[in-house]
């Protein structure tokens, strides 16, 4: 009889959620090894050298939503997780130089009055009761609709009770806000634009959403599912770089013996005549027998890179070709000769997070370039100067700032190769507006485009979280329907990146329910 | 004698049929209506002399087979004339025909594009499977998903029945269908933006909503529903403008010996011990009833009619963010003779469909764009028809009337309020587009009712002018509609109903909703139920 000892498995990916699955299977007695096409482990959390002596966050560039429960069984900690800080503010600025400022649950700066910290409260306190049946039901599984099975129908119950359960106000409010957007929200709650904005901005980032597109209430809620020491919706800058995160995983992983292959991408998964995996065959040429792959790459590229149509049916074909993953992200690296002045920021919030995010009428606009292939001279931004709490990433005295760049489309009417120079541009003149004399401090800048993480990365679209996050691309339809539970048509090959539920985040889940998933079936 | 068992507010089409329903149950029943003429914006108006204008509503898409036949619409004078199809006009002087005749449709979608072509039956095929579902709900009470009373329970019990029913495929489709924007879903399986285009256009109308919007995908549902429906008066024009519709419930309202009072606008809903006591009109006379409903939408109904005391402040708040966004405007035109269309050809049985001249995705979600910015759409989306081709009774013999649904017209602009010179403009902007097409066109209007959103509002007293009654997006349909909590016509106030395009299931000219209401009031007053329930045909 087959045990789990001699079971082999292969995972795809050296990303948190390969790791996450690895550690778990290995730990369940697996034979686990793990490819990465790279040359360092941690995929779209991982350390980049911008210049000599100045490292900046590859991708990622905070930490807020690790599962905790991940974290202590991972042992974390022991592995070298530490945080260069924690608990950031968020500072959110506007060209009149008023700086919003959100600590926690409450707001102050730009005229706030006491009302407004009111409802600012109540706000939260409403948001994360309902983020609370989302995490919920991110800890597992998502069931089957229409299934017989038992686990599904308890899936589902369970569902149900997590919703009933809400009371009475919270379980309206779910029903009521889920599938709508964000816009219409916050305008239920403030009148305060800048506010407004501030919070929208949070739904949008790494998103293809305008504050009035529907699902954007289900961005918001999913990115306040975090808890990181406790603190819902709290970020964190890992001490060492952001691979410090993916390092310490890798360690995790190791310790519970899987094999880590470094330089390994691989060209195709080996079927046998029966379309059951056979193992791995590497772009170098070596084929490595395995029974069971997990793939923690994106799963269009799984599929028909990886797996190739002909292996599929039609219609699953025709799902997958549908998922929609275009990437609207880029990434901002400066290497800079000193620190720069925001206007309107006092000096002790600089190593905060800054966002610039005014109103929602600023974030619409420049969502409604993207939908036609353009973009806006007025890009919103997440920003944030993580030398200033680590100085192992630049030279003495010197920093680097790196910022999310919202609203650039993977899809550009112009391409790419033409617009990144002028989107560039209008970057540095944005920041030149919100920290006068910030271009004089430039050493070094670059920007990363959609594109150059798809190549970069092999994420199909550059779309961080391998699919967007929508509610026909949710729970029991992600990545898509008949896929949800990490399984797939290939018998024994498996999904545990993000782009199977709960999707992304840096939050390990689906690496995690992954593995929870493999070791209840191959048992 | 000014007492009745159940005061009407509004004489819109819902409010009719929930009379109607009353009174043939044998209740003593008043309508109030504060126009001279009844049918809300369910009316036909002679507005230039020889000429007959469904001055808002056009067409019967949606009017419920089930109760033109109970209420006998037909014999009250109630003619429904089908037409079928739409054409769009492309800017490079094609058109594309979107043919009722399915084969020869099909055959005009292979012009653009063969693969669409087979594309197509899947998603007829795909798109019905959801009507099917959906019509029978048309006429039932939205359970109320919080509570546990039998009735509730018993309603979700139903729902879960009838969607596992659909087995594991189509549930999942469900879900998309109704959370993705028309153009992600028509993007599935159509690659030539002229089919989407022509395809997506019911997804936004009345809708402050582009194409590319989450949501759309549904609203596409209403235009299918009438097709697949395909019962006889559901589809189609009411012989002498949609104000037939309102007279025939009139009629059927009248044989019940119910009244209706027009030149009756109320002013105060009475409440005494938290129990309706009746109504008070402009000039101070007063209508006693235990039971009032309203056919208003929920602002005019809440925040007009009532004392704040009598209402709850939770119920305040919802109505204060209940969503109307306004987003329609209309243009009601009388022409010298049949205006020519050079791309359609002379004698294309397609000048009695739909006319559109928006010919992508893009330029739709532009249109949209604009809505948000405050200003009418410089490109808009019309829905053009000419009813007088297939109901000649409408016009003077030879001569035609044309009604024109603007999409987008944003009840506010950016500049202010509506002006005159901005209403002016809006027209202009219309009747340009539309001359684009038609050369001779501009040269044969006759007279031109331009209407926005904020005509609509203090003409027809639709807040915003939105013509649902309220937005339909998902946070306001269902048991949302009009707020959680309060989705069972009943108000925050015993005795007190709501029976307009507020409730469920929404706008257009249904007569589920006033139907409904009638239901749930009848339940309360432990009367036999005579309203009837969706045929099933499944």
């Amino acid at each position: 009889m087959m045990t789990r000892k001699n079971k082999n498995i292969a995972i795809i990916g050296g990303g948190h959620n390969g790791l996450i699955c690895g550690s778990y299977l290995a730990k369940a007695g697996f034979k686990v090894d793990l490819y990465e096409a790279r040359s360092d482990i941690g995929g779209m959390a991982s350390t980049r050298e911008l210049a000599d002596g100045y490292k900046v966050p590859g991708a990622a560039h905070l930490l807020h939503q690790i599962d905790s429960g991940i974290q202590k069984s991972l042992k974390l900690k022991q592995h070298g997780l530490s945080y260069a800080a924690s608990g950031l503010k968020t500072v959110s600025i506007n060209p009149k130089g008023n700086a919003l400022i959100f600590d926690d649950d409450n707001i102050s700066g730009d005229d706030i009055t006491l009302r407004e910290q009111d409802q600012y409260k109540e706000f939260k306190v409403n948001m994360k009761g309902l983020s609370g049946f989302f995490k919920k039901t991110y800890q597992s599984r998502p069931p089957r609709l229409g299934s017989e099975d038992r686990k599904d129908l308890t899936g589902l119950m369970s569902l149900g009770w997590n919703l009933r359960t809400m009371g009475k106000d919270s379980m309206r409010n779910m029903l009521k806000f889920i599938a709508v957007n964000i816009h219409d929200v916050l305008n239920e709650y403030f009148e305060h634009e800048h506010i407004k904005g501030s919070i929208a901005l949070d739904a949008l980032l790494g998103n293809r959403l305008g504050p009035r597109t529907n699902n954007s209430v289900i961005t918001y809620l999913h990115q306040l599912t975090g808890d990181l020491n406790g603190v819902q919706g709290s970020y964190a800058i890992p001490k060492g770089g952001m691979n410090s995160y993916t390092q310490a995983l890798q360690k995790a992983a190791e310790s519970a013996g899987v094999t880590v292959h470094l330089n390994s991408p691989i060209k195709q998964i080996d079927l046998d005549d029966e379309n059951k995996v056979k193992g791995l065959i590497l772009e170098n040429g070596e084929t490595v027998q395995a029974d069971i792959v997990v793939s923690g790459i994106d799963p269009r590229s799984t599929f028909m890179c990886l797996v190739g149509p002909k292996y599929l049916e039609p219609g699953v074909v025709h799902k997958i070709s549908n998922i929609r993953m275009r990437g609207n992200t880029s990434k901002l690296h400066l290497a800079l000769s000193g620190l720069p002045v925001f206007k309107g920021v006092e000096p002790d919030d600089l190593g905060h997070r800054i966002i610039n995010a005014p109103t929602m009428k600023y974030l619409e606009l420049a969502h409604d370039f993207t939908k036609y292939g353009q973009y806006s001279d007025e890009l919103p931004m997440e920003i944030i100067i993580p030398s200033i709490h680590d100085d192992t990433l630049a030279p003495k005295g010197r920093h680097v700032l790196s910022a999310i760049v919202n609203n650039t489309a993977y899809h550009l009417k112009d391409g790419w190769d033409d617009s990144k120079p002028k989107i560039l541009e209008n970057c540095l003149n944005q920041l030149e507006n919100m920290a006068p004399g910030i271009k004089k401090l430039i050493v070094h800048a670059e920007l990363l485009s959609p594109v150059d993480f798809e190549n970069e990365y092999g994420i199909t679209g550059g779309h961080w979280h391998h699919g967007e996050l929508t509610f026909d691309q949710f729970l029991m339809l992600r990545p898509i329907s008949g896929m949800a539970q990490y399984t797939s048509p290939i018998e024994s090959l498996y999904l545990c990146g993000a782009g199977s539920h709960p999707g992304g985040g840096l939050m390990g889940l689906a690496g995690r329910n992954a593995a929870n998933e493999i070791i209840s079936r191959e048992s | 004698m000014n007492k009745y068992d159940a005061i009407v507010i509004g004489a819109g089409h819902n409010g009719l049929t929930n009379a109607a329903y009353l009174a043939k149950s044998g209740l003593k029943v008043l309508v109030l209506e504060k126009n001279e003429y009844i049918g809300g914006a369910a009316v036909s108006r002679e507005l230039h002399d020889g000429w007959t204008y469904s001055n808002c509503s056009y067409v019967c898409s949606l009017l419920r087979p089930e109760i033109y036949r109970d209420l006998n619409l037909q014999k009250h004078g109630l003619q429904v004339l089908a037409y079928g199809g739409s054409v769009s006009f492309t800017k490079d002087g094609d058109i594309f025909g979107a043919y009722s005749d399915q084969d020869l449709f099909r055959r005009e979608i292979g012009r653009f594009s063969k693969k669409d072509a087979d594309a197509y039956v899947r998603f007829t095929r795909d798109v019905s499977k959801q009507c099917r579902f959906i019509k029978p709900l048309l006429l039932r009470t939205p359970p109320d998903p919080t509570s546990f009373r039998p009735k509730d329970l018993e309603e979700l019990l139903y729902l879960f029945k009838r969607l596992y029913g659909l087995g594991e495929q189509t549930m999942y489709d469900t879900i998309r269908f109704y959370t993705m924007s028309a153009a992600e879903y028509l993007d599935e399986y159509f690659e030539s933006d002229v089919v989407k285009a022509a395809l997506s256009g019911s997804g936004i109308i009345g809708t402050a909503l582009g194409p590319y919007s989450p949501g759309t995908a549904y609203v596409l549902l209403h235009h299918y529903m009438g097709e697949v429906d395909g019962s006889i008066g559901s589809w189609g024009f009411a012989r002498g403008g949609m104000g037939a519709v309102s007279k025939s419930l009139a009629g059927a309202l009248q044989e019940y010996d119910g009244e209706i009072l027009t030149n009756a606008e109320v002013t105060q809903v009475q409440v005494k011990n938290g129990k309706t006591t009746g109504v008070v009109l402009a000039n101070g006379d007063e209508y006693h009833a235990k039971n009032v409903v309203s056919n208003l939408d929920v602002r005019r109904t809440y925040q007009d009619l009532f004392d704040p005391q009598d209402l709850n402040e939770k119920l305040i708040k919802q109505v204060d963010n209940y969503k109307f966004n306004g987003s329609s405007g209309k243009l009601n035109i009388a022409l010298d003779g049949l205006p020519e269309f050079p791309a359609m050809g002379k004698n294309n049985p397609l000048i009695y469909a739909d006319m559109h001249f928006i010919d992508s995705l893009e330029r739709m979600e532009r249109a949209y764009d604009d809505w948000k910015n405050g200003r009418w759409s410089q490109d808009p989306y019309c829905d053009v028809l000419l009813p007088t081709m297939t109901d000649p009774t409408m016009a003077p013999p030879g001569k035609h009337y044309m009604s024109v649904f603007v999409q987008y017209a944003p009840p506010k602009l950016a500049t202010g309020e509506w002006t005159d010179e901005d209403r002016e403009g809006f027209g202009k902007t219309v009747i340009d587009q539309i001359g684009e097409y038609s050369p001779n066109f501009k040269d044969l209007i006759v007279h031109a009712e331009i209407r926005t959103p904020q005509d609509i509002e203090d003409e027809v007293g639709l807040t915003e002018g939105n013509i649902f009654q309220g937005e339909l997006s998902m946070d306001q349909m269902f048991f949302n509609r009009p707020f959680p909590g309060y989705a069972q016509f009943r108000g925050p106030v015993k005795g007190f109903y709501m029976c307009g395009s507020s409730t469920h299931p929404g706008g257009g000219v249904m007569a589920a909703p006033g139907a409904n209401a009638a239901r749930e009031m009848l339940f309360d007053l432990k009367r036999k139920n005579i309203v009837p329930t969706a045929e099933n045909d499944d």
